[in-house]
């Protein structure tokens, strides 16, 4: 660790700390500490549900009975939660997954109407097809494989991509190490990368 | 979130095919950073349509859901009353089991909720039941849902047209409660005290999991959905070591004879859909599907044709409110009219 930087340590320490005294904040009863969590991941964690649930609703809703249980049972809450961001994230990865274990199905309910035959299922027609340049193709690639991935990669992805995690902290949310995560994700990237090529 | 942090990330992964395929992005462009770009572009195109929630409208919402919970049992139960719920008073156990099948069934003509609240009053008055405190129950009528607090903060959301019995001695030795109906069950964890839906065709224990049990004694047999943990279903009429274990994502069906099976569960929209607002069929009779939406929307929906009433529907329904722009559309789904006689709807063939 003596090639971290100073300040660089600090912080990460200061980090430790804080999340450990919000933790200590919740298991005392401290409505603040808690809210203040919850404003603090909220959004996050709800954009990561909805890449299960495809509707912001059923995300919110995810996240929501995250915390509630969290609150409900917080004097069973253990300090030492190495970091609450990837507890909160497998949290709401594993209810995701309970509540959605074929994400086609979902596709299929997700339309406007409130009655749909199952043939009326739509396909994603996002972007007209008129003129598609190269690089749109390449895009329609990257789509594609993107939802072909393995859950688990795909997830990693998303971590890493939009949330902006560690290989710590996605070994975590994952429960894989954080070697495993690192594989994890490289094998997808080399998978997206070869979609690029075709 | 900033691109030249992510390449950062990125840029160091040497000897990658994309280095290679410099042709594919634009000159002068970093093409690690293109990637990444390309990644987070789609991610982004597949999220759901709109926006998450207003922050502060979810903070308001988490602490009013926080506020139910704690105000446990009782303030659940007086907030509800006259609205959602319809407290029936309490009663002994043994009697009123086939009851709710006949208020069911009141209900479904019934227009409006106020009506159904009356009806259902009268109705118990006049029927055998032995007035005491053993007991508390809490009924839903066709087209109401509601939520009831546990006092041992066991949640339930018991769909359209059920009751959920509760013992006043609940919790003391185990936690036991008797359904007629629909409810799903996210249980906490006692280890001392099992946690036992009783039904009229099965025996479902478990410890601390979450678990949808269907059990409508109208149609027969009980179904258990289980979402997380793990539960042991057992049939009324075998004995307790005949008992089967169900895990996460399967499902166990005890029909009315006392035969058990566990199955995977393919699809969970099936069997807790009805949480979300959802109702799927597969493959389903159209005269059952039409009994189904009768509870759903508390509404009576009839049938006479006996040929359409077994053409098969494969259909999902969004939502709990009836409109007749719904009525329009499900006609359309199901090739069929739909028209309206006093309080009920009947389905039609199509004239040719």
């Amino acid at each position: 660790m003596g090639s971290l930087p100073r300040s660089l340590g600090k912080s990460v320490d200061a980090l430790m700390t804080d999340e450990r005294q919000i933790i200590s904040a919740i298991k005392m009863g401290d409505k603040n500490a808690f809210e203040m969590l919850y404003r603090t991941h909220f959004t996050g964690l709800a954009t990561f549900a909805a890449r299960y649930t495809l509707s912001w609703e059923e995300a919110e809703e995810i996240v929501q009975d995250i915390f509630i249980r969290l609150w409900i049972e917080r004097s069973s809450l253990i300090e030492d939660i190495r970091s609450i961001k990837s507890y909160l994230y497998r949290a709401v990865r594993n209810a995701a997954l309970n509540r959605v274990r074929h994400i086609t199905t979902i596709t299929r309910i997700h339309t406007s109407s409130s009655f749909s035959t199952s043939a009326a299922a739509r396909p994603n027609e996002e972007e007209p097809a008129d003129v598609k340049l190269e690089i749109e193709e390449v895009r329609e690639n990257v789509k594609h494989e993107l939802s072909n991935l393995p859950e688990r990669q795909r997830a990693a992805i998303v971590l890493r991509y939009e949330h902006e995690m560690t290989y710590v902290d996605i070994g975590r949310a994952l429960d894989i190490s954080d070697v495993a995560a690192r594989k994890l994700i490289r094998k997808a990237e080399e998978r997206l990368k070869a979609s690029l090529q075709q | 979130m900033s691109l030249t942090r992510l390449s950062y990330y990125y840029g160091t992964s040497s000897g990658s095919p994309f280095m290679t395929s410099d042709n594919l992005s634009p000159p002068g462009l970093d093409p690690e950073r293109e990637f990444v770009d390309q990644v987070r572009q789609v991610l982004e195109s597949q999220l759901p349509k709109g926006k998450p929630a207003n922050i502060e409208k979810s903070v308001a919402m988490l602490h009013a859901k926080i506020a139910t919970l704690e105000g446990a049992d009782r303030r659940v139960f007086e907030a509800d009353e006259g609205a959602e719920v319809l407290k029936l008073g309490v009663y002994k156990r043994p009697s009123a089991t086939r009851r709710l099948s006949d208020l069911w069934m009141w209900a479904a003509t019934a227009v409006t909720t106020a009506v159904v609240l009356f009806g259902a009053v009268s109705m118990w008055r006049s029927s055998d039941i032995s007035w005491n405190t053993d007991v508390r129950d809490y009924t839903t009528a066709a087209g109401q849902r509601t939520q009831i607090r546990l006092p041992d903060n066991t949640l339930v959301e018991l769909n359209v047209a059920s009751q959920l019995r509760v013992p006043n001695d609940f919790g003391e030795r185990d936690r036991r409660v008797y359904l007629n109906g629909e409810a799903r069950f996210v249980v906490i964890a006692d280890g001392r005290r099992p946690f036992i839906v009783e039904t009229e065709t099965a025996t479902v224990e478990d410890l601390a999991t979450v678990f949808n049990v269907r059990a409508y004694s109208q149609s027969g047999g009980t179904s258990v959905a289980v979402t997380e943990g793990r539960v042991s279903v057992a049939a009324r009429l075998s004995a307790w070591d005949d008992r089967a274990v169900v895990d996460a994502n399967e499902v166990a069906v005890v029909t009315e004879d006392g035969a058990t099976q566990v199955d995977r569960m393919l699809d969970s929209m099936q069997h807790i859909g009805w949480t979300r607002e959802v109702l799927q069929f597969t493959d389903t009779p159209l005269n059952k599907v039409l009994a189904e939406l009768s509870r759903w929307y508390g509404v009576d929906f009839k049938i006479r044709d006996d040929e359409l009433a077994h053409n098969r529907v494969t259909m999902t329904v969004r939502g709990t409110i009836l409109t007749s722009r719904h009525i329009s559309e499900f006609a359309e789904a199901i090739d069929a009219r739909i028209i309206q006689e006093d309080n009920s709807f009947v389905v039609v063939r199509l004239r040719r």
